[in-house]
């Protein structure tokens, strides 16, 4: 049991050691693109937690996305805040929209609160469309200059600088990662999976499943949104194409690929999907096609994504 | 003069429940006393399931009055209802096949150190996890299996299971739905030993089609029929009553 966890810790930590490391021998374009990636496993961390951990599989998480894009963004562009202000702006927003949402999607079960969720996104997705005096709509707004760098504890942060953007992605990747790994292997983590694995079970052990439930959209909600609200701020761009069920499917495909209920496998999932799309698309204009295809391949063979089959069947202690 | 007055642990009131046409439950008053194991016996379809769906909180009366250690409980949800210390294990097993042994009572020993720091403490302060969970395996004797996945149990032991992880939360009031259901001579007669262990400081409800086998366990015993109760006394009066040989041992 102790022997397994230094394992495990092992191989987080050599993950992000890697990814510490990588810059030094990596072409800038690469760069830019691992820094997209590694914001959007933040995201597909999050999402994670509610799908891979909980049990429930939302179609409309780009919702989250997009809530913590806009909460970061608006406020720069047509108030003048300042980047950290306005990121913790984004967190705090998207906890409450988690809440809210989580208050009301969860009333209902598998199908439905697929639907209902996809109803919600679409509700954020054409809210942003309707507004588009303020959110700049389809085109997007792209934020002014004196949101492209900041200070903080007395440091110039230049958000111009590949390298600089990297290392913020990194360190708020690292730092979600420590805080769902320290969760899914504490006691909120065994409630998750519990009310996954058998609701009736748990609510019968005195376990309110209903505020264990919420307390995973909210945790994945609030990451998602920081994801979104990080990737505005790195790229200085806001957008409602991240407002579109197209984000919802990425970030599921993601998780599926790389291990559902597992820490690294959304990660893992974020990068080979990535250099998947990038690949296709490419060659191919029907990359969307390829997605879709992808998709069905792989629920069809492996339901449990790459890390979850690898646990499986050879390392029974990853988390 | 030293009175011996019978506590009284759970009591209803004019329990009804219909489903459609159908009264499943009927002007049930039942009243436990602490400690009792009480066995409920009574053909098919004769609402035993459905009353105790109502005292866990599964089911919502139409009318009547649960009280449960001087509370109401009536309006309460079942998870705050199992917080007070009543335990269910399903007449169709109910356990997390996905997860290991170990895992499986974890769950419930985790609820039990969650509520300990509240009006239930633990017996000796710092048991941990480890030791509940240690604890319920090897009374119910699947100490051997810890790590193995539920779903790869025999039925047999899955019911057990069941059993050890309603035991981790410690409960006041345990009810087993037909727990021998399926289960051989063997089984049955190891779990009635078991019963013998686990009764010490608990109240036992019971359901049950085997008769020698609840009539072994029980202090009193209650006899249901199309949703009410015909007959009510200890084993050998139940064996002895003229209403309940006809209509249900069918003599
Ligand atoms: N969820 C339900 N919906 C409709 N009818 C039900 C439901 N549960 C039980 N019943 C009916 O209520 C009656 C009592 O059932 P039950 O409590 O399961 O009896 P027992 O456990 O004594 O066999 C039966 O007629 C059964 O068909
Ligand atoms: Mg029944």
């Amino acid at each position: 049991m102790d022997n397994s966890r230094k394992r495990s810790l092992t191989l987080h930590i050599g993950v992000l050691a890697f990814l510490f490391l990588l810059p030094f021998v990596l072409p800038d374009y690469h760069q830019l693109t691992i820094t997209r990636i590694m914001i959007l496993a933040i995201f597909a961390l999050g999402y994670n937690v509610l799908f891979g951990y909980a049990g429930l599989l939302s179609l409309g998480h780009a919702m989250f996305f997009a809530c913590g894009l806009y909460a970061a963004g608006l406020p720069i562009y047509h108030l003048g805040w300042a980047v950290p202000s306005a990121f913790l702006f984004a967190i705090a927003v998207s906890a409450l929209a988690a809440a809210l949402i989580g208050a009301i999607a969860l009333r209902t079960q598998g199908v439905a609160f697929m639907i209902v969720t996809l109803m919600f996104s679409q509700v954020v997705y054409l809210t942003t469309l309707y507004f588009s005096d303020t959110t700049g709509g389809d085109e997007g707004l792209v934020l002014p200059g004196h949101a492209r760098s900041f200070e903080i504890l007395g440091m110039q942060v230049d958000l111009t600088s590949p390298q600089v953007r990297y290392y913020i992605a990194l360190g708020l990747l690292s730092a979600s990662a420590l805080i769902v790994y320290r969760w899914v292997n504490g006691g909120l983590g065994r409630e998750w999976v519990a009310v996954r694995e058998n609701e009736s079970r748990t609510r019968m052990l005195g376990y309110n499943t209903f505020l264990i439930k919420l307390k995973a959209m909210v945790i994945s909600g609030t990451l998602s949104g920081s994801a979104g609200a990080a990737y505005g701020l790195l790229f200085a761009y806001i957008g409602s194409t991240f407002a579109t069920i197209q984000y919802s499917i990425d970030v599921l495909l993601f998780t599926l690929l790389g291990g559902v209920g597992t820490v690294l496998g959304p990660i893992l999932g974020s990068f080979i999907m990535f250099y998947l799309i990038d690949f296709f698309s490419e060659h191919t204009t029907a990359y969307l096609l390829a997605t879709g295809v992808a998709l069905i391949l792989l629920i069809m063979y492996f339901p449990l994504g790459v890390l979850g089959t690898l646990r499986k069947k050879w390392l029974p202690w990853l988390p | 003069m030293v009175a011996v007055v019978a506590v009284s642990l759970l009591s209803t009131k004019k329990l009804n429940r219909r489903f459609g046409g159908i009264t499943a439950v009927r002007d049930v008053d039942l009243s436990l006393e602490q400690g009792e194991i009480r066995g409920i016996i009574g053909p098919n379809g004769a609402g035993k399931t459905s009353l105790v769906n109502l005292l866990s909180g599964r089911l919502a009366p139409d009318s009547g009055q649960i009280v449960f250690q001087g509370i109401d409980i009536t309006g309460q949800p079942a998870w705050k209802r199992a917080r007070l210390g009543i335990a269910y294990a399903f007449q169709i097993t109910s356990i997390y096949p996905g997860l290991t042994v170990f895992e499986n009572v974890a769950i419930g020993a985790q609820m039990r150190i969650q509520q300990s720091s509240k009006s239930r403490p633990l017996p000796d302060q710092k048991r941990s996890l480890e030791e509940i969970v240690g604890s319920c395996l090897r009374l119910t004797g699947l100490d051997w299996s810890r790590t193995q996945l539920a779903v790869e149990l025999a039925y047999g032991h899955q019911r057990l299971l069941e059993i050890a992880i309603n035991l981790a939360v410690d409960p006041v009031l345990f009810i087993l739905d037909e727990p021998t259901q399926g289960l051989s001579v063997d089984e049955i007669e190891e779990f009635t030993d078991l019963l013998k262990r686990i009764r010490s400081n608990r109240t036992i409800i019971l359901i049950e089609h085997n008769l020698p086998f609840v009539m072994n366990l029980a202090d009193r015993v209650t006899v249901m029929d199309q949703g009410g109760i015909l007959a009510e006394n200890d084993p050998k009066g139940i064996q002895m009553d003229a209403r309940v040989k006809t209509t249900y041992l069918g003599e």
